[in-house]
Formats: structure tokens, sequence, C-alpha cells
């Protein structure tokens, strides 16, 4: 074993500080939202936020709740975000990976006709019309999906990848006789793992947090995704509040500060786990491992 | 080879998607003929939450209109921000909408000017439709019509919401001080405030809204428009004066002017301050409002919560802001100061309107359905039954009669709360709560009653911003900057930068604005000859 | 096997030519890669060049009832209020400058706790810290500004309750322009530098782990290795996600600035972007071709900036060009 120098010890330690103070002031908001969409609306009216819930209550999340619409949306976000995903990937993948081969020779046309779209937009009218009018997507779980498959960035960001991929195991590969498509599949994708999970992370994300399609294009209940759902929760307390001034009930208050904050748990809550779950990918070495093995 | 599999098995995938995507669209339409009406299905869109039981009342409905109308109603609910876009990209779609909500504060004159929505004239003041007939005067109408034709119908209650400023009643007892009842009264309670109770705020202003309309003229706006009845839409507002025959325009003024603009008007409109005595006052009551007044959105808040000791608003909110300020805080009580004095006296002709109501539906072009859809208002306005049906839920269930033809809630209230603004609100059958505070019953009585108010000059006047569009847009923000500082008195100093404002905006097209504002007011005096 | 094919395939074309044309040659070559890229390449035309025509929008008097192919062409004219206002300076510097502070010092951030990252040991420490400093992504603008209306109001904000007994006075920080640059970088770091380390991590979890070997047998520091190892290798990524933002350098953080600035026109002077200002100009009017044309406007300068540095970025490192 070569023996650390004490410069080293003392980068290392001076980076451990800097990363516990930073991921500290991470946590310290994301606790007070969860501890805060758990006290009375009153008790943050009047004392404002604090790390721990006050006056305990579950009344922001009763409204979300009250119903089963939440959970059809939750199914209905579950399998538009693992379709989506999956298949984004396959279709990224297969877009991605020839545009890394360096003798690929009309590849910079292609990446051109890529990137245009990056900037260049028709615009909501023709989108609506050539969704809605032309291809008939509306009211169809198809919509969050489909037009989403191919993100430019993400196609960009893998392709990278793939570029960094040392050419030599391919070299190697195509003197024993394997054609592109067999390389690719057994030997770039094994050793890609940090791409694909970082790629299929931001895809995942993406799909998850869906909510201007079906604002545009779904008025079925049943098909609405988590985010829309919960942002229309949203919108009706702060309007139920509105309205109910015309009223006079007693202690009808609804909760809008607290909802807001419940609104935010309950959506983020699932895909915050998928990060974690995928870091096993992000370890050193893996590559090297993998052909290797 | 399984690459070459794969390949396959993704076009097929895509085939499949596309397939599947072209497959679900909705199941057609199907009609069984009965005896009676065709059945006719509208469609609306509303913005807003869709009430718990909206669909229990439309069975209701349906139950009660089958054989008459035979029609249902299928309504579209989506967040107010989106509703404007998505109104317009369902009509360029080209898709059958048959009614859709529409207001002076949303998009309202740019689509009639663009043609959108089908005119309505031949629906009203007609024997084949009494219902509408009965509860939309014609005076009513003509108030909303623009450019001639009513194209969207209007709704409202009151014609005003009176504005007030909301104390906190349990400190002024405590300070010794009577019932409020006048501006100086009003600036000792706040000096009061700020001496005894350090923490508080003493008053909450919302950041784009100010001071509003404190301090505002209380003369009677006989021959001219001007703060606080401005025509809206014009960037800027503009004080348009008349002749003493109301049938000419002596000139358009605004904030910054020079002088000389001001000469042509009679005594005592020559002379600017006549119009701004008010920025004076605001600069002066400054003192008293919260440091990050800009910043603001929601004073209700703060004072609900007891962080603040008074706040600007209006009467509407009454029992729902003394309900949350007794839960925050048991022992404090609401009061409130209407601060226009011919208002808080409840006095006749008082309150200067133009008629108009602030929400309308209207029905675009493209709907094959008008006559149904008409039908279906003039079934709503026929009886006060019908009426209640859809403005205050299942009768016994939702709400119940009250004396003095109001209503009383209920315990399943809170699952029918429709927004009447968006389709039943009328000034002759729209009831009001009886559990109101009896304070605020009795001003909302006050705006509900016509007597109050007397009718401004060119009331039926409607500015089309077409022409000057690119115009407005330059000048739009300059002003909404400039005046968002000066309503919370700010700038000390508002006569100077208005003025350098003011030449600014003559760079940016402010007098082509003019110009085209005048010419359209003259030809709606040439045209009503009013 | 090829060959072979390759020759009779030729045949008709021998007569004409001695040569296979270049791109059949290529087809040949190449053929199932370019037939990979089919279905993507279908997709971006079906939903992105397809209704690119809807751009024409920006250069017309928009009609819903006349639709795209009715409504009335007036050349520049929808450019005319954004060309001519007296803020068009004041917004594009903001906007430029906020998003070069926001491109320059997030990508500091990300690299530097990536690079962190990548050089710490302990699996759970890793695991736990890693996913924490993502969190802040997840928060929603509308969310985030209510914690800093929270902390910096200068009536009741903790910023300033907690510097009264130090004797500084309570600062207005709502009023003071000057600052919020700085404020909105810091925000915009602590919500993203830690989603954006994600990137730059798998970047360096593919780098040989030899190469480290060697430079510690030969006596590297860790410093050391950072620097002539972990950063030169990370450059084609930072280049490509510069690259990447570039493109957008002209597109002000929407959401971003709404929720935190709003309707405070005392902050306008260093905070409003294009984004807000052509908001708040067109908001009563609602006229479609005035905000297709801004759009417009943005996505092509966006689009020469980036032709340009693509150039440069073949000439000095062609590995990290974008086409």
């Amino acid at each position: 074993m070569i023996k650390e120098s004490k410069s080293d010890r003392l980068l290392k330690m001076f980076m451990y500080i800097i990363l516990v103070v930073f991921s500290v002031y991470c946590m310290i908001p994301f606790i007070t939202v969860i501890s805060s969409s758990l006290s009375t609306e009153l008790s943050i009216l009047r004392d404002g936020y604090s790390l721990l819930p006050q006056n305990f209550t579950v009344d922001a999340y009763k409204l979300i709740f009250k119903d089963n619409t939440i959970y059809k949306a939750y199914g209905v976000t579950i399998f538009v975000t693992v379709a989506g995903t999956l298949l984004a990937m396959l279709v990224t993948c297969a877009l991605a990976y020839p545009l890394s081969i360096r003798a690929l020779k009309y590849k910079n046309k292609i990446n051109f006709y890529v990137y245009f779209t990056m900037l260049f937009h028709g615009g909501l009218v023709a989108n609506y019309l050539l969704i809605s009018k032309y291809l008939g997507m509306k009211d169809s779980i198809w919509v969050l999906i489909i037009p989403a498959l191919i993100s430019p960035w993400n196609m960009f960001l893998l392709r990278n990848f793939f570029k960094s991929v040392d050419e030599s195991l391919a070299e190697s590969a195509k003197i024993d006789g394997a054609n592109d498509i067999y390389i690719f599949f057994k030997i770039v994708l094994p050793i890609s793992l940090p791409a694909l999970a970082t790629v299929g992370l931001f895809y995942a994300m993406g799909f998850w947090n869906k909510w201007f399609e079906a604002m545009l294009y779904i008025s079925d209940e049943n098909l609405f995704p988590l985010q829309y759902l919960v942002m229309r929760i949203m919108n009706n307390a702060e309007f139920a509040n509105q309205l109910s001034s015309q009223i006079s009930l007693p202690n009808y208050v609804v909760p809008t500060l607290t909802t807001r904050l419940a609104t935010t748990v309950v959506t983020i809550g699932p895909i915050i786990f998928l990060y974690p779950f995928l870091q096993k990918y992000f370890v050193k070495g893996l590559m090297v491992g993998a052909v290797k093995g | 080879m399984d690459a070459k599999r794969l390949l396959m098995i993704l076009s097929l995938f895509m085939l499949i998607l596309t397939g599947c995507g072209l497959i679900s669209q909705s199941g057609a339409q199907h009609q069984d003929v009965e005896d009676g009406p065709l059945p006719v299905s509208l469609k609306f869109m509303f913005f807003g939450d869709k009430p718990a039981d909206m669909d229990k009342v439309l069975k209701e409905f349906e139950k009660r209109t089958k054989q008459t109308l035979n029609t249902k109603l299928l309504i579209d609910w989506d967040a107010p921000e989106e509703f404007k876009q998505k109104v317009k990209l369902n009509l360029a779609a080209g898709e059958e909408i048959d009614a859709v909500f529409d207001a002076s504060w949303m998009n309202l004159e740019q689509n009639v000017a663009q043609g959108y929505y089908q005119s309505l004239d031949r629906y009203f003041n007609n024997d084949e439709y009494p219902g509408l007939k009965k509860a939309f005067s014609p005076d009513y109408l003509e108030a909303n019509k623009i450019d001639g034709h009513l194209y969207a119908v209007p709704f409202t209650q009151f014609f005003h919401d009176i504005e007030v400023v909301y104390i906190r009643k349990d400190l002024r007892e405590r300070f010794g001080m009577d019932k409020i009842e006048s501006y100086e009264q009003l600036e000792h309670y706040l000096q009061m405030v700020q001496k005894e109770e350090p923490t508080l705020i003493p008053l909450a202003l919302k950041g784009d809204r100010g001071f509003f309309r404190m301090f505002a003229s209380e003369e009677r706006a006989v021959n001219y428009r001007s703060d606080p009845y401005f025509v809206s839409g014009t960037g800027i507002g503009f004080q348009i004066v008349l002749s003493q025959d109301g049938k000419k325009v002596l000139g358009a003024t605004t904030l910054g002017d020079p002088d000389s603009a001001y000469a042509a008007y009679p005594v005592p409109l020559n002379d600017p301050d006549y119009f701004y005595t008010a920025l004076d006052r605001f600069v002066d009551w400054n003192t008293y409002v919260q440091t990050d007044v800009l910043n603001e959105r929601n004073p209700m808040l703060l004072f609900e919560a007891g962080k603040a000791a008074a706040y600007e608003g209006t009467i509407k909110f009454w029992s729902e802001v003394r309900q949350k300020l007794q839960t925050a805080n048991p022992d404090a009580d609401l009061e409130g100061f209407v601060y226009n004095s011919c208002m808080r006296q409840m006095e006749k002709d008082c309150i200067g309107t133009d008629y108009r109501a602030w929400n309308n539906l209207a029905i675009p072009v493209t709907s094959k359905h008008a006559d149904d859809t008409m039908q279906f208002l003039d079934w709503l306005y026929q009886s006060q039954d019908n009426h209640d049906l859809f403005e205050l839920g299942i009768k016994g269930e939702h709400w119940t009669d009250a004396e003095g033809q109001m209503y009383k809630s209920t315990a399943a209230s809170a699952s029918y709360l429709f927004p009447a603004y968006e389709l039943t609100w009328n000034p002759l059958m729209s009831r009001i709560n009886i559990d109101t505070d009896a304070e605020a019953l009795k001003l909302l009585r006050y705006s509900a009653d016509p007597k109050s108010y007397y009718p401004l000059p060119m009331s039926g006047f409607v500015f089309n911003p077409a022409a000057v569009r690119t115009e407005m847009a330059k000048v739009q923000p300059v002003v909404s900057q400039m005046l968002q500082v000066f309503n919370s008195g700010l700038d000390a100093n508002w006569r100077a930068t208005a003025a350098k404002t003011n030449e600014k905006l003559r760079k940016l097209g402010l007098e082509a604005i003019r110009v085209e504002l005048i010419k359209q007011v003259e030809a709606y005096l040439n045209r009503s000859g009013n | 096997m090829k060959n072979s094919v390759a020759i009779e395939a030729q045949a008709p074309e021998m007569r004409k030519q001695n040569r296979p044309s270049p791109f059949m040659n290529e087809m040949r070559k190449h053929g199932l890669l370019y037939l990979l890229t089919l279905p993507g390449m279908l997709l971006i035309f079906v939903f992105s060049y397809l209704p690119m025509g809807g751009i024409v929008i920006a250069f017309q008097n928009f009609n819903a009832i006349k639709g795209i192919t009715g409504s009335e062409f007036v050349g520049l004219k929808n450019f005319e209020f954004f060309v001519q206002s007296r803020e068009v300076l004041h917004v594009i510097f903001n906007t430029l400058f906020l998003n070069a502070l926001f491109i320059l010092f997030g990508t500091l951030a990300s690299v530097g706790i990536a690079v962190m990252f990548s050089e710490l040991g302990g699996k759970w420490f890793k695991r736990i810290v890693q996913s924490l400093v993502t969190l802040p992504n997840f928060l929603s603008w509308t969310v985030i500004a209510m914690f800093v209306t929270a902390l910096l109001s200068s009536d009741t904000g903790m910023l300033n309750k907690w510097l009264e007994p130090l004797g500084i006075g309570p600062i207005a920080f709502f009023n003071e322009p000057a600052i919020w640059p700085l404020v909105l970088v810091l925000i915009k770091i602590w919500q993203g530098a830690g989603f954006g380390a994600i990137v730059y991590l798998a970047t360096i979890t593919g780098i040989n782990p030899e190469i480290y070997e060697s430079a510690s047998i030969d006596g590297a520091s860790r410093f050391e290795k950072i620097r002539f190892i972990t950063l030169p290798l990370l450059k084609p990524t930072v280049i490509l996600m510069m690259l990447l933002a570039m493109g957008g350098i002209f597109y002000g953080d929407f959401g971003m600035i709404y929720a935190l600035i709003g309707r405070n026109v005392m902050l306008y002077s260093t905070t409003d972007v294009i984004d807000t200002y052509v908001y708040r100009a067109l908001m009563d009017l609602g006229d479609m071709g005035m905000a297709a044309a801004v759009g417009v406007f943005q996505s092509v300068i966006g689009f020469i900036l980036v032709v340009t540095v693509n150039q440069l970025a073949r000439k000095f490192s062609p590995d990290s060009a974008l086409f």
C-alpha cells in the first residue's frame, strides 16, 4: 500500500468537511418541508417554518388523499415513467451509439439534424395541431410518452459517454471479425453502465414530472399524472379559499401553505429513491472489471 | 442474430405505439332517438376547480330537463393561468367548443376584435327567450356591448366590490378609540400601533395593489373619466375629459404630462393636482407600511396571522378574514373601515359605474350549437329554482332557503362551491348568504341596490388595442413598474419621476395610443349620441 | 463474405463508373448503424420538424380562427415592440449576465462536488451524502421562493433575526437590486449543483483506474492526480455541457425568476430577464404572434452563438464538438 502523504490527508479532510456542510444545507430545507407539511396552517402563519412539526396534523395530506384519484395518478405516473424510460433508453441508445463512432461519415449531419430542434420550435399552436388534430393523441396515456422519447440533450450526453469508451476495445473486437452491432451490445453497453444509469435517471425524472402535456391534452381524470393532479389540487385549494369566503362555514380553513408543501412531499417521494439505488453503478473501475471478466 | 431481432422488435414497438395513439380516440357519441327533442351535448370551458358534487348537480339538471332540453353539459375545468392559452389552442385546432368563459381582465376585447365569438344580439329582448329577457335588462346589455353588439353574456352580482381597510377591533378598544370613521382616525390608530405594538406591521399592503383607492377623489365624475374610474385596457390610465354636453373630447391626459396639457379643461380640472392628490398622501402614509411591500403577495395572511394590525382589501373577504383571524387568535376581532365616505354611509347615487360586468360567457364561432347553448341559458334564468340549482346546488342538501331571498349554508355546502361568476351571477337573481357578518351584509345589500350607483359618462365604451398593440407592449411594462412604486408611496419625488417617465413613454409611442384612444372615444360618442 | 456481396451489387453501377459512390460505400460499411438511428430520427422528424412550420406565427398577426394558414402576414412587425423598447438592451444584458454566472459557477460547483465524491471512500457515507446533495433539485421554485422570503424578509426574516444581536441593522434584501445576482447564483447552485454533479461523476467513474495507480507509483499527490488526470479527462464533458447550455443563453430562467422576484419592481434592474419582461409586456394583450417573435429572436441568436463556439471547439478540441 502506498501511504498517503500529509497534504493528501489534509485535502481529503477538507473535502469531507465541505461535503458534509453542503449536504446539511441541502437537507435542512427538505426536512422543513416535511415538518411543515405535518403542521397546522395556523402555526406556520403565526410562527413561521421550523424543523419540527408544530401541532402535528395530517390535514394537508387528507386533502390530497381524499379520494382515490391520487392512487390512480400514481399508477399512471409509474407506468409512464417505467415504460417511458425503457423505450426512451432503447431509442436514444440506438441513436447515440452510431453518432459516437468516429468513422461514421454522415454523423455530423445527423448531429446537426438533432441539435437544430433544441433551438427552433414550431410553437405551441403547431404542436397542439399535430398532436391533437393530426395524430389524434388526445386523452391517451401515450401522449405523455411518445413525444418525449428522444431528448436531444440526453442523446448528446449519451453519445459523449459512448465516445469516451476506449477505442482499442472496439478495434480488437473488429479484428476478431465482430460487426458494429455486436460491438455495441457485447462490449460497449456493458461497460457504459454509469452512463446508462445517468441518462436513464434523467429520463425517469423527466417522465415522472410530466404535467404540461397532460394539461393540454388530457381531460380524462383517470389519466391524470401525479404532478398534474397535484397541481390541480393546489390550484383548487387556493380557489376554494376564494369561493368559500362567500359562504360562512365555521372552521372551514382550506390549508394552502401546508398543502403546497404536502404536494411536494407526495410527488417527489418515490423518485428520490431511484438515485441511491442507481449509485451502485457509479463505482470506479466498473468498466475495466467487466471487460476483463 | 439477436441484434437484427432487436431492431425488428424496436420497429414493431414504434408501430404499435403510433397505432395505439390513433385508436384510443374517444368513442363516438351514440344518439338514441326518443320522443322529445334530440339529445345534445354541449362542451363548456371554465376555469378553476370542479366542485366535488358537480356531477350530482348535473344529473339533477338532466333529470329535470329530459323532456324539455335533453341536453348534456360536458364541462372542462382548467387552471386559470393555462385557461387563456387552452381556449386559443382549441380554437386554432378547430375544436367545437360551445361556450367559454372570458372577461375584460382576461382577453375578452382582444378576442372579440379577432372575431372569435358569435354575436348574441338576437337571443336577448326576444320573446322566444323569456328567461333571458327577464334577467337581462336592455340597459344592462347595452352597457356590455362591444362595437354595438353583444358578444358575451355578462355576469355580475354587484357592480362594485366595496373597498375596506380591515383593522383589529380588540386593538382599537385597547387604545381607547371610538369606531373609526375617517382617515384621521385611521391614522391615529396606525400611530398607536407603532407606539404600543412595535412588532406589528401597522398597515399591510399588496405589492401590485398598494394603497389602491385610498384617498381617491370623492367628487362625482360627471363629464370625465379618471381615477378611480379609468377606462381600462389603455396601457396607462388616461383622464378623458368631455365637453359639458358630453359630445366632444376635450382631451386625454396622463400622469406626467406637462401642465399645459390640462389647460383646455374647465376649472377645476385644469390643475393636474386635482387628479393626483392621492399620490401625495401615499407618500405620507408609507411610514406605516411594511418595508418589503413590493414583495408582498398576500397581506391578508399577514393580517390573519396577527403580524399586521390592518390591511387594505374588499368586503368580499369579510367572513373569511374574521374566521381565520379568530382561529389563529381567539382574542382578536375584526372591524372594517370603508374608506370612501359615501359608501361608508351607504348613500344613494354614490358609486360611479359603467355597468360592465367583469365576467362573461362567450360562444366561439366554431360552435354549431349556439341555439342550444342559449336555450340552456334561457332555462337557467327562467326561474329562481333553475338558477339556484347551478349557483348553489341541490336545495336542502347544499343550501336552504332563508328569509329575504337569501340562503343559508349547510354542512354539505363545501362540496358544491360553484364559481358563480362564470355562469350564474345576476343582479336580480343571485342570493346573498344570510350568515355573512352583519356589517358586511349591510354593505353587500347596499352594493346590490341599483340606487347606490350613478352611471359614468361613456359607460358603454370599450377600447380596442389592435391598432396600437406594438406601442402598448412597449409602454405597459414601463408604466406598471412606475405605478407600483407610486402606489405604495415609495417615491417622494413622484412628480419628477413621472415627468421623466412621461418623456420616455412619448418616445415609446404614448402619443399614438393617446390619439387612437381619442379617436375611438369620439367615434363612440357620435354613434351613441350619449 | 462482405466483398463478394459488394462486387455483385456494384455490377450495374460499374458500367457507369469504375468506383461505387461514396454514399453506397458508407451504407455498405455502416448500414446497420444508420438503420439503428432511424427510429430516433423518425421520432424527431414527426414531433420536432413537422410542427416547425409554426414558426411563421412570429411573422403573422395570428388569429386562432383563421389559423396558421389563414392569418395575415405582417413581416417583422411583431418584433418591433421588443427591438424598439427601452429596456431591451438592459434585459438582454441581464439575461446573458445571469446565465453566464449560472453556467460558470454552476459548472465549477458541480465539477468540484463530483471530484470530491470520487476521491472519498466510505460506501455508506457516499451513498447518503450523494443523495442528500441532490435533494434541493426536487423542490419547485414556488416552494423555494417561500423559504427565501422567510429567510430574507426585512421585518420577519430569519437572517435579519440572526444579524440583530450582532448589531447589524435589518437589511432590506428585497429592496437592494445590487446583491441579487449574487443571491440568485447562490440559490441556483444550491438547487442544482448536487444533481448536476451526477453527469461529471459518471464520467469520472469511466476513467481507467490504472492511470491513477501508475500516477501513485510515480509519487503524485492527490491534488496532482486531480489536476493532471481527473480534470483533463473531464474536459470533453464540461465542454459538451457548456455547449449545450450555450444554446439557451438567451433564455432566462423564467420559472426561477418569476417565483423569486415576481412583481417586485425594485429588483428589476438586475434581475429582469427577456422572458419575464416579455411576459409582462404581453400579459394583457394575449398576442401569440409577438410572443412567438421574441422566441424566434432568442433561438436565432442562440443558434449563431452555438455554431460559432462549435466551430472553435472543432478546432481546439474536436472530440467535444456538438456537430
